[in-house]
Protein backbone atom coordinates (compact mmCIF):
# COMPACT_ATOMS: atom_id res chain seq x y z
CA UNK A 1 0.00 0.00 0.00
CA UNK A 2 1.24 3.44 -0.88
CA UNK A 3 2.00 6.08 1.72
CA UNK A 4 -1.13 8.08 0.95
CA UNK A 5 -3.24 4.90 1.25
CA UNK A 6 -2.78 4.84 5.02
CA UNK A 7 -3.68 8.51 5.31
CA UNK A 8 -6.84 7.83 3.30
CA UNK A 9 -7.63 4.72 5.30
CA UNK A 10 -10.48 6.17 7.42
CA UNK A 11 -11.71 8.23 4.49
CA UNK A 12 -12.18 5.06 2.48
CA UNK A 13 -14.68 3.78 5.07
CA UNK A 14 -16.54 7.09 4.93
CA UNK A 15 -16.52 6.97 1.15
CA UNK A 16 -17.82 3.41 1.18
CA UNK A 17 -20.62 4.48 3.54
CA UNK A 18 -21.46 7.62 1.55
CA UNK A 19 -20.51 9.89 4.45
CA UNK A 20 -17.82 11.96 2.78
CA UNK A 21 -18.05 15.65 2.03
CA UNK A 22 -17.68 16.80 -1.58
CA UNK A 23 -14.02 17.58 -1.05
CA UNK A 24 -13.29 14.27 0.63
CA UNK A 25 -15.11 12.38 -2.11
CA UNK A 26 -13.00 14.05 -4.78
CA UNK A 27 -9.80 13.24 -2.89
CA UNK A 28 -10.75 9.58 -2.58
CA UNK A 29 -11.84 9.25 -6.20
CA UNK A 30 -8.63 10.85 -7.42
CA UNK A 31 -6.62 8.41 -5.32
CA UNK A 32 -8.65 5.41 -6.41
CA UNK A 33 -7.93 6.07 -10.09
CA UNK A 34 -4.26 5.39 -9.40
CA UNK A 35 -4.37 2.83 -6.62
CA UNK A 36 -5.39 -0.75 -7.43
CA UNK A 37 -4.80 -1.79 -3.81
CA UNK A 38 -7.45 0.62 -2.51
CA UNK A 39 -9.78 -0.38 -5.33
CA UNK A 40 -9.43 -3.99 -4.19
CA UNK A 41 -9.96 -2.98 -0.63
CA UNK A 42 -13.22 -1.25 -1.53
CA UNK A 43 -14.30 -4.32 -3.44
CA UNK A 44 -13.48 -6.53 -0.47
CA UNK A 45 -15.45 -4.27 1.88
CA UNK A 46 -18.39 -4.66 -0.44
CA UNK A 47 -18.05 -8.45 -0.46
CA UNK A 48 -17.89 -8.56 3.32
CA UNK A 49 -20.90 -6.32 3.64
CA UNK A 50 -22.82 -8.52 1.21
CA UNK A 51 -21.81 -11.67 3.06
CA UNK A 52 -22.95 -10.14 6.30
CA UNK A 53 -26.25 -8.75 5.04
CA UNK A 54 -27.43 -11.59 2.80
CA UNK A 55 -28.20 -14.18 5.51
CA UNK A 56 -30.10 -11.59 7.55
CA UNK A 57 -32.21 -10.43 4.62
CA UNK A 58 -32.84 -14.02 3.53
CA UNK A 59 -33.97 -14.91 7.04
CA UNK A 60 -36.31 -11.90 7.08
CA UNK A 61 -37.73 -12.76 3.69
CA UNK A 62 -38.59 -16.27 4.81
CA UNK A 63 -39.97 -15.17 8.17
CA UNK A 64 -43.73 -15.08 8.65
CA UNK A 65 -43.66 -14.12 12.36
CA UNK A 66 -46.22 -16.77 13.29
CA UNK A 67 -48.44 -15.74 16.15
CA UNK A 68 -45.88 -13.18 17.30
CA UNK A 69 -48.34 -10.35 17.83
CA UNK A 70 -50.72 -12.70 19.64
CA UNK A 71 -47.95 -13.74 22.05
CA UNK A 72 -47.08 -10.11 22.73
CA UNK A 73 -50.71 -9.22 23.30
CA UNK A 74 -51.21 -12.15 25.67
CA UNK A 75 -48.13 -11.23 27.68
CA UNK A 76 -49.18 -7.59 27.95
CA UNK A 77 -52.67 -8.54 29.08
CA UNK A 78 -51.37 -10.89 31.74
CA UNK A 79 -48.88 -8.36 33.08
CA UNK A 80 -49.75 -4.86 31.87
CA UNK A 81 -47.55 -2.94 34.23
CA UNK A 82 -43.89 -3.05 34.95
CA UNK A 83 -43.13 -4.60 38.33
CA UNK A 84 -41.16 -2.51 40.80
CA UNK A 85 -38.13 -4.68 40.22
CA UNK A 86 -38.43 -4.27 36.45
CA UNK A 87 -38.61 -0.49 36.77
CA UNK A 88 -35.62 -0.40 39.12
CA UNK A 89 -33.78 -2.68 36.72
CA UNK A 90 -34.74 -0.46 33.83
CA UNK A 91 -33.60 2.66 35.69
CA UNK A 92 -30.26 1.11 36.41
CA UNK A 93 -30.07 -0.50 33.00
CA UNK A 94 -26.73 0.26 31.63
CA UNK A 95 -26.40 -0.33 27.97
CA UNK A 96 -23.33 -2.31 27.11
CA UNK A 97 -22.14 0.71 25.16
CA UNK A 98 -22.19 2.94 28.26
CA UNK A 99 -20.60 0.39 30.58
CA UNK A 100 -17.17 1.92 30.64
CA UNK A 101 -18.58 5.39 31.12
CA UNK A 102 -20.39 4.26 34.24
CA UNK A 103 -18.10 1.83 35.95
CA UNK A 104 -14.86 3.71 35.45
CA UNK A 105 -15.95 6.94 37.17
CA UNK A 106 -17.99 4.92 39.71
CA UNK A 107 -14.91 2.85 40.62
CA UNK A 108 -12.86 6.02 40.99
CA UNK A 109 -15.47 7.56 43.29
CA UNK A 110 -15.82 4.40 45.41
CA UNK A 111 -12.02 4.09 45.70
CA UNK A 112 -11.78 7.72 46.83
CA UNK A 113 -14.53 7.16 49.38
CA UNK A 114 -12.77 4.09 50.75
CA UNK A 115 -9.49 5.99 51.00
CA UNK A 116 -11.24 8.79 52.87
CA UNK A 117 -12.98 6.49 55.33
CA UNK A 118 -10.29 3.88 55.95
CA UNK A 119 -7.33 5.84 57.49
CA UNK A 120 -9.05 6.39 60.84
CA UNK A 121 -9.90 2.68 60.98
CA UNK A 122 -6.37 1.64 60.20
CA UNK A 123 -5.05 4.06 62.75
CA UNK A 124 -7.07 2.40 65.43
CA UNK A 125 -6.18 -1.11 64.41
CA UNK A 126 -2.45 -0.55 64.21
CA UNK A 127 -2.07 -0.45 67.98
CA UNK A 128 -1.37 -3.82 69.63
CA UNK A 129 -2.29 -2.68 73.13
CA UNK A 130 -5.95 -2.14 73.96
CA UNK A 131 -6.78 1.47 74.68
CA UNK A 132 -7.40 2.25 78.36
CA UNK A 133 -11.03 2.52 79.34
CA UNK A 134 -10.46 5.53 81.57
CA UNK A 135 -8.97 8.26 79.45
CA UNK A 136 -9.17 10.99 82.02
CA UNK A 137 -10.29 11.30 85.66
CA UNK A 138 -10.50 14.07 88.21
CA UNK A 139 -12.14 14.51 91.57
CA UNK A 140 -11.65 17.63 93.64
CA UNK A 141 -13.53 16.20 96.61
CA UNK A 142 -12.67 12.51 96.79
CA UNK A 143 -9.81 10.11 96.47
CA UNK A 144 -10.26 7.93 93.46
CA UNK A 145 -9.17 4.41 92.66
CA UNK A 146 -9.35 2.73 89.27
CA UNK A 147 -9.45 -1.04 89.05
CA UNK A 148 -9.78 -3.34 86.04
CA UNK A 149 -11.17 -6.83 86.31
CA UNK A 150 -8.89 -9.46 84.77
CA UNK A 151 -11.48 -10.56 82.21
CA UNK A 152 -11.30 -7.08 80.72
CA UNK A 153 -15.03 -6.58 80.82
CA UNK A 154 -15.41 -4.40 83.90
CA UNK A 155 -13.67 -1.24 85.04
CA UNK A 156 -14.26 0.12 88.50
CA UNK A 157 -13.92 3.76 89.49
CA UNK A 158 -14.20 4.01 93.24
CA UNK A 159 -14.76 7.27 95.06
CA UNK A 160 -13.59 7.21 98.61
CA UNK A 161 -15.69 9.29 100.96
CA UNK A 162 -13.63 11.21 103.58
CA UNK A 163 -14.67 8.94 106.44
CA UNK A 164 -13.67 5.71 104.69
CA UNK A 165 -10.23 6.73 103.50
CA UNK A 166 -8.77 3.69 105.22
CA UNK A 167 -11.19 0.97 104.08
CA UNK A 168 -11.25 -0.31 100.53
CA UNK A 169 -14.24 -1.92 98.85
CA UNK A 170 -12.67 -5.35 98.49
CA UNK B 1 -40.97 12.36 13.99
CA UNK B 2 -43.94 12.02 11.63
CA UNK B 3 -47.18 13.36 13.16
CA UNK B 4 -48.91 9.98 12.69
CA UNK B 5 -46.10 8.26 14.54
CA UNK B 6 -46.20 10.85 17.28
CA UNK B 7 -49.92 10.23 17.68
CA UNK B 8 -49.37 6.47 17.82
CA UNK B 9 -46.76 6.86 20.54
CA UNK B 10 -49.01 9.15 22.50
CA UNK B 11 -51.86 6.64 22.34
CA UNK B 12 -49.53 3.84 23.29
CA UNK B 13 -48.38 5.86 26.30
CA UNK B 14 -52.05 6.02 27.36
CA UNK B 15 -52.14 2.22 27.29
CA UNK B 16 -53.77 1.79 23.88
CA UNK B 17 -52.80 -1.69 22.75
CA UNK B 18 -54.10 -1.08 19.24
CA UNK B 19 -51.52 1.70 18.93
CA UNK B 20 -48.82 -0.76 19.97
CA UNK B 21 -50.05 -3.16 17.31
CA UNK B 22 -49.67 -0.46 14.68
CA UNK B 23 -46.17 0.31 15.93
CA UNK B 24 -45.45 -3.42 15.83
CA UNK B 25 -46.63 -3.59 12.21
CA UNK B 26 -44.39 -0.66 11.31
CA UNK B 27 -41.25 -1.83 13.05
CA UNK B 28 -41.20 -5.53 13.75
CA UNK B 29 -39.22 -6.40 10.63
CA UNK B 30 -36.56 -3.79 11.40
CA UNK B 31 -36.34 -5.07 14.97
CA UNK B 32 -36.05 -8.64 13.67
CA UNK B 33 -33.25 -7.62 11.31
CA UNK B 34 -31.19 -6.17 14.12
CA UNK B 35 -31.95 -9.06 16.47
CA UNK B 36 -31.07 -11.63 13.82
CA UNK B 37 -27.94 -9.70 12.93
CA UNK B 38 -26.82 -10.15 16.55
CA UNK B 39 -27.90 -13.68 17.39
CA UNK B 40 -28.15 -15.33 13.95
CA UNK B 41 -30.74 -17.79 15.19
CA UNK B 42 -34.39 -17.58 14.11
CA UNK B 43 -35.99 -18.66 17.39
CA UNK B 44 -33.78 -16.39 19.46
CA UNK B 45 -34.43 -13.45 17.17
CA UNK B 46 -38.20 -13.98 17.45
CA UNK B 47 -37.94 -14.13 21.24
CA UNK B 48 -36.01 -10.88 21.21
CA UNK B 49 -38.61 -9.17 19.02
CA UNK B 50 -41.33 -10.32 21.43
CA UNK B 51 -39.38 -9.05 24.44
CA UNK B 52 -38.66 -5.73 22.79
CA UNK B 53 -42.30 -4.94 22.09
CA UNK B 54 -43.43 -6.04 25.53
CA UNK B 55 -40.73 -3.91 27.09
CA UNK B 56 -41.64 -1.04 24.79
CA UNK B 57 -45.26 -1.12 25.90
CA UNK B 58 -44.28 -1.11 29.57
CA UNK B 59 -41.65 1.60 29.33
CA UNK B 60 -42.95 3.84 26.56
CA UNK B 61 -44.12 6.38 29.13
CA UNK B 62 -40.46 7.18 29.64
CA UNK B 63 -39.97 8.11 26.00
CA UNK B 64 -39.84 11.89 26.10
CA UNK B 65 -39.18 12.45 22.41
CA UNK B 66 -35.64 13.76 22.93
CA UNK B 67 -34.37 11.32 20.33
CA UNK B 68 -36.29 9.93 17.39
CA UNK B 69 -38.50 6.98 18.12
CA UNK B 70 -36.66 4.52 15.92
CA UNK B 71 -33.31 5.26 17.63
CA UNK B 72 -35.04 4.62 20.95
CA UNK B 73 -36.42 1.36 19.60
CA UNK B 74 -33.15 0.30 17.98
CA UNK B 75 -31.24 0.97 21.18
CA UNK B 76 -33.72 -1.13 23.11
CA UNK B 77 -33.39 -3.89 20.52
CA UNK B 78 -29.59 -3.91 20.62
CA UNK B 79 -29.59 -3.98 24.42
CA UNK B 80 -32.11 -6.78 24.48
CA UNK B 81 -30.24 -8.80 21.85
CA UNK B 82 -26.94 -8.41 23.63
CA UNK B 83 -28.48 -9.28 27.02
CA UNK B 84 -30.12 -12.31 25.43
CA UNK B 85 -26.81 -13.45 24.03
CA UNK B 86 -25.10 -13.01 27.36
CA UNK B 87 -27.70 -15.08 29.13
CA UNK B 88 -27.58 -17.75 26.48
CA UNK B 89 -23.76 -17.52 26.54
CA UNK B 90 -23.80 -17.05 22.84
CA UNK B 91 -20.75 -16.07 20.87
CA UNK B 92 -21.19 -12.30 21.24
CA UNK B 93 -19.49 -12.25 24.62
CA UNK B 94 -17.31 -15.26 24.42
CA UNK B 95 -15.01 -14.26 21.68
CA UNK B 96 -14.13 -17.40 19.80
CA UNK B 97 -10.59 -17.83 18.70
CA UNK B 98 -10.17 -17.49 15.05
CA UNK B 99 -9.46 -21.00 13.84
CA UNK B 100 -8.36 -21.91 10.42
CA UNK B 101 -10.12 -24.93 9.02
CA UNK B 102 -7.65 -27.76 8.82
CA UNK B 103 -9.01 -29.54 5.74
CA UNK B 104 -7.52 -28.40 2.47
CA UNK B 105 -9.77 -26.18 0.44
CA UNK B 106 -10.09 -26.39 -3.31
CA UNK B 107 -8.52 -23.56 -5.25
CA UNK B 108 -11.88 -23.18 -6.95
CA UNK B 109 -13.85 -22.28 -3.89
CA UNK B 110 -11.33 -19.86 -2.48
CA UNK B 111 -13.09 -17.02 -4.25
CA UNK B 112 -16.79 -16.54 -3.49
CA UNK B 113 -18.00 -16.88 -7.06
CA UNK B 114 -20.04 -20.04 -6.57
CA UNK B 115 -23.02 -20.55 -4.29
CA UNK B 116 -21.20 -23.01 -2.02
CA UNK B 117 -18.24 -20.68 -1.79
CA UNK B 118 -20.61 -17.84 -1.08
CA UNK B 119 -22.18 -19.73 1.81
CA UNK B 120 -18.77 -20.68 3.11
CA UNK B 121 -17.63 -17.07 2.92
CA UNK B 122 -20.76 -15.89 4.70
CA UNK B 123 -20.04 -18.31 7.53
CA UNK B 124 -16.44 -17.09 7.76
CA UNK B 125 -17.62 -13.50 7.83
CA UNK B 126 -20.07 -14.32 10.60
CA UNK B 127 -17.36 -16.07 12.63
CA UNK B 128 -15.00 -13.15 12.07
CA UNK B 129 -17.73 -10.72 13.19
CA UNK B 130 -18.03 -12.64 16.44
CA UNK B 131 -14.42 -11.84 17.29
CA UNK B 132 -15.07 -8.09 17.21
CA UNK B 133 -15.90 -6.10 20.31
CA UNK B 134 -19.58 -5.51 21.10
CA UNK B 135 -19.31 -1.87 20.12
CA UNK B 136 -17.66 -2.58 16.79
CA UNK B 137 -20.14 -5.29 15.98
CA UNK B 138 -23.14 -3.19 16.94
CA UNK B 139 -21.88 -0.27 14.84
CA UNK B 140 -21.39 -2.53 11.82
CA UNK B 141 -24.83 -4.13 12.26
CA UNK B 142 -26.47 -0.73 12.31
CA UNK B 143 -24.45 0.43 9.34
CA UNK B 144 -24.40 -2.61 7.08
CA UNK B 145 -27.73 -4.24 7.90
CA UNK B 146 -29.88 -1.26 8.78
CA UNK B 147 -28.08 1.25 6.59
CA UNK B 148 -28.13 3.93 9.29
CA UNK B 149 -25.99 7.01 8.81
CA UNK B 150 -23.07 7.67 11.16
CA UNK B 151 -25.14 10.35 12.82
CA UNK B 152 -28.03 7.97 13.41
CA UNK B 153 -25.67 5.28 14.71
CA UNK B 154 -24.20 7.82 17.15
CA UNK B 155 -27.73 8.56 18.38
CA UNK B 156 -28.57 4.89 18.87
CA UNK B 157 -25.30 4.06 20.58
CA UNK B 158 -25.22 7.34 22.52
CA UNK B 159 -21.68 8.14 21.52
CA UNK B 160 -19.88 10.70 19.38
CA UNK B 161 -19.58 10.67 15.61
CA UNK B 162 -15.84 10.15 15.93
CA UNK B 163 -16.40 7.10 18.09
CA UNK B 164 -18.78 5.62 15.50
CA UNK B 165 -16.23 6.16 12.75
CA UNK B 166 -13.51 4.63 14.85
CA UNK B 167 -15.60 1.57 15.65
CA UNK B 168 -16.55 1.02 12.04
CA UNK B 169 -13.03 1.60 10.79
CA UNK B 170 -11.31 -0.73 13.26
CA UNK B 171 -14.07 -3.32 12.98
CA UNK B 172 -13.63 -3.49 9.23
CA UNK B 173 -9.86 -3.48 9.57
CA UNK B 174 -10.04 -6.48 11.87
CA UNK B 175 -12.38 -8.28 9.47
CA UNK B 176 -10.00 -7.68 6.58
CA UNK B 177 -7.10 -9.07 8.58
CA UNK B 178 -9.05 -12.18 9.51
CA UNK B 179 -10.50 -12.75 6.08
CA UNK B 180 -7.63 -11.66 3.83
CA UNK B 181 -6.63 -15.21 3.10
CA UNK B 182 -10.16 -15.96 1.97
CA UNK B 183 -9.89 -13.23 -0.55
CA UNK B 184 -7.46 -13.83 -3.23
CA UNK B 185 -8.32 -10.76 -5.21
CA UNK C 1 -23.74 11.06 30.39
CA UNK C 2 -26.88 11.82 32.43
CA UNK C 3 -26.80 8.31 33.88
CA UNK C 4 -23.16 8.78 34.87
CA UNK C 5 -23.87 12.03 36.69
CA UNK C 6 -26.90 10.54 38.45
CA UNK C 7 -24.93 7.49 39.51
CA UNK C 8 -22.10 9.59 40.94
CA UNK C 9 -24.61 11.84 42.72
CA UNK C 10 -26.25 8.78 44.24
CA UNK C 11 -22.89 7.55 45.54
CA UNK C 12 -22.16 10.98 47.02
CA UNK C 13 -25.54 11.10 48.71
CA UNK C 14 -24.94 7.63 50.18
CA UNK C 15 -21.54 8.74 51.45
CA UNK C 16 -22.94 11.91 53.01
CA UNK C 17 -25.78 10.06 54.66
CA UNK C 18 -23.31 7.49 55.98
CA UNK C 19 -21.16 10.27 57.48
CA UNK C 20 -24.14 12.09 58.89
CA UNK C 21 -25.45 8.82 60.28
CA UNK C 22 -22.27 8.49 62.27
CA UNK C 23 -22.66 12.06 63.42
CA UNK C 24 -26.28 11.63 64.48
CA UNK C 25 -25.77 8.13 65.85
CA UNK C 26 -27.86 7.12 68.84
CA UNK C 27 -25.65 5.29 71.30
CA UNK C 28 -27.63 2.74 73.26
CA UNK C 29 -26.43 2.32 76.83
CA UNK C 30 -27.73 1.11 80.15
CA UNK C 31 -27.40 2.73 83.56
CA UNK C 32 -28.23 0.76 86.68
CA UNK C 33 -28.14 2.25 90.14
CA UNK C 34 -27.30 -0.46 92.65
CA UNK C 35 -27.28 -0.36 96.42
CA UNK C 36 -24.58 -2.63 97.78
CA UNK C 37 -24.57 -3.48 101.47
CA UNK C 38 -23.92 -6.16 104.02
CA UNK C 39 -27.53 -6.22 105.22
CA UNK C 40 -28.89 -9.61 104.33
CA UNK C 41 -27.82 -11.93 101.54
CA UNK C 42 -29.99 -10.93 98.61
CA UNK C 43 -29.15 -10.47 94.97
CA UNK C 44 -31.72 -8.63 92.91
CA UNK C 45 -32.79 -11.06 90.15
CA UNK C 46 -32.20 -8.42 87.49
CA UNK C 47 -28.55 -8.21 88.58
CA UNK C 48 -27.83 -11.88 87.95
CA UNK C 49 -25.55 -11.18 85.00
CA UNK C 50 -23.47 -8.75 87.08
CA UNK C 51 -23.42 -10.82 90.24
CA UNK C 52 -20.30 -12.77 89.39
CA UNK C 53 -18.36 -9.63 88.67
CA UNK C 54 -19.74 -7.75 91.66
CA UNK C 55 -18.92 -10.53 94.09
CA UNK C 56 -15.39 -10.86 92.75
CA UNK C 57 -14.87 -7.13 93.10
CA UNK C 58 -16.64 -6.26 96.32
CA UNK C 59 -17.14 -7.77 99.78
CA UNK C 60 -20.83 -6.87 99.95
CA UNK C 61 -23.40 -9.58 100.49
CA UNK C 62 -26.49 -7.81 99.26
CA UNK C 63 -27.12 -6.03 95.94
CA UNK C 64 -30.39 -4.20 95.32
CA UNK C 65 -31.38 -2.54 92.04
CA UNK C 66 -32.64 0.98 92.71
CA UNK C 67 -32.98 2.17 89.17
CA UNK C 68 -32.59 0.79 85.66
CA UNK C 69 -32.44 3.17 82.72
CA UNK C 70 -31.89 2.41 79.06
CA UNK C 71 -30.48 5.49 77.46
CA UNK C 72 -30.12 6.42 73.83
CA UNK C 73 -27.42 9.03 73.91
CA UNK C 74 -26.77 11.50 71.13
CA UNK C 75 -23.33 12.82 70.30
CA UNK C 76 -22.40 16.03 72.11
CA UNK C 77 -25.71 16.12 73.91
CA UNK C 78 -25.69 15.85 77.70
CA UNK C 79 -28.12 13.58 79.47
CA UNK C 80 -28.66 14.39 83.13
CA UNK C 81 -30.20 11.94 85.59
CA UNK C 82 -30.72 12.09 89.31
CA UNK C 83 -29.09 9.23 91.14
CA UNK C 84 -29.13 8.44 94.82
CA UNK C 85 -28.28 9.94 97.24
CA UNK C 86 -28.89 13.56 96.11
CA UNK C 87 -26.50 13.22 93.28
CA UNK C 88 -26.87 13.75 89.57
CA UNK C 89 -24.98 12.13 86.76
CA UNK C 90 -24.27 13.94 83.51
CA UNK C 91 -23.31 11.85 80.51
CA UNK C 92 -22.09 13.43 77.28
CA UNK C 93 -21.02 11.21 74.36
CA UNK C 94 -18.04 12.87 72.72
CA UNK C 95 -17.25 10.35 70.03
CA UNK C 96 -18.65 7.18 68.54
CA UNK C 97 -16.22 5.55 66.24
CA UNK C 98 -15.19 2.01 65.34
CA UNK C 99 -18.00 0.76 67.60
CA UNK C 100 -16.57 2.44 70.69
CA UNK C 101 -18.24 5.29 72.50
CA UNK C 102 -16.17 7.92 74.29
CA UNK C 103 -18.18 9.48 77.09
CA UNK C 104 -17.67 12.31 79.51
CA UNK C 105 -19.21 11.44 82.84
CA UNK C 106 -19.69 13.91 85.68
CA UNK C 107 -21.18 13.20 89.04
CA UNK C 108 -22.39 16.16 91.04
CA UNK C 109 -23.64 16.54 94.56
CA UNK C 110 -25.91 19.56 94.30
CA UNK C 111 -23.64 21.99 92.49
CA UNK C 112 -20.35 20.46 93.54
CA UNK C 113 -18.61 18.32 90.98
CA UNK C 114 -17.32 15.25 92.74
CA UNK C 115 -16.16 13.32 89.69
CA UNK C 116 -15.20 14.28 86.16
CA UNK C 117 -14.03 11.43 83.96
CA UNK C 118 -13.77 10.46 80.34
CA UNK C 119 -14.23 6.78 79.56
CA UNK C 120 -14.14 4.60 76.46
CA UNK C 121 -17.00 2.16 76.20
CA UNK C 122 -16.49 -0.63 73.67
CA UNK C 123 -19.15 -3.27 73.10
CA UNK C 124 -19.85 -5.48 76.08
CA UNK C 125 -18.03 -3.25 78.54
CA UNK C 126 -19.26 -2.14 81.97
CA UNK C 127 -17.92 0.74 83.99
CA UNK C 128 -18.79 0.74 87.69
CA UNK C 129 -18.62 4.03 89.54
CA UNK C 130 -19.14 3.49 93.22
CA UNK C 131 -18.49 4.71 96.67
CA UNK C 132 -21.09 7.26 97.79
CA UNK C 133 -22.89 6.14 100.92
CA UNK C 134 -26.52 5.12 100.78
CA UNK C 135 -28.38 3.74 103.77
CA UNK C 136 -26.39 0.86 105.24
CA UNK C 137 -24.28 0.50 102.12
CA UNK C 138 -22.99 2.31 99.09
CA UNK C 139 -24.28 3.24 95.69
CA UNK C 140 -22.71 1.72 92.61
CA UNK C 141 -23.54 3.06 89.22
CA UNK C 142 -23.19 0.33 86.55
CA UNK C 143 -22.80 1.87 83.13
CA UNK C 144 -22.87 -0.62 80.20
CA UNK C 145 -22.83 -0.49 76.43
CA UNK C 146 -25.79 -2.00 74.64
CA UNK C 147 -24.17 -2.07 71.21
Amino acid sequence: MRKDCSSLSTLLDKYFDGETSQREQEAVETHLKECPACQERLKFMSEIEGAFRRPVLEALEKETFPWLWEKIEREIRSKPRETLWESIKRWFEITPFLKKRIWIPATVVVTLLILLISPPLFKKNSSHLPLPVVKYIESKTNNVMIYELENGKVTVIWLFEESEAESSPS
Amino acid sequence: MKPEESELISRCQQGDQEALKEIFNLYHQKVYRIAYGVVRQREDALDIVQEVFIKLYRSIKNFKGKSSFYTYLYRMTLNQAIDYSRKAKKSLFSRPTWEKESEPVDEEIQRPDSQAAQKQFEERVQKAMETLSEDQRAALILREIEGLSYHEIAEVMECSLGTVMSRIHYGRKRLRELLKEEWKG
Amino acid sequence: MNKTILFILLLLILFLSFSSQEASAQIPTRLRVIEASNVGVTIDPSLKELHGQLSSLFKYTSYRLLRDERLHLSLNQTTTLPVYPERTIEITPLKFHANTAELRVKIKREKTEILDTQVRLPPGRTVLIGGPKHGEGVVILAFSSLF
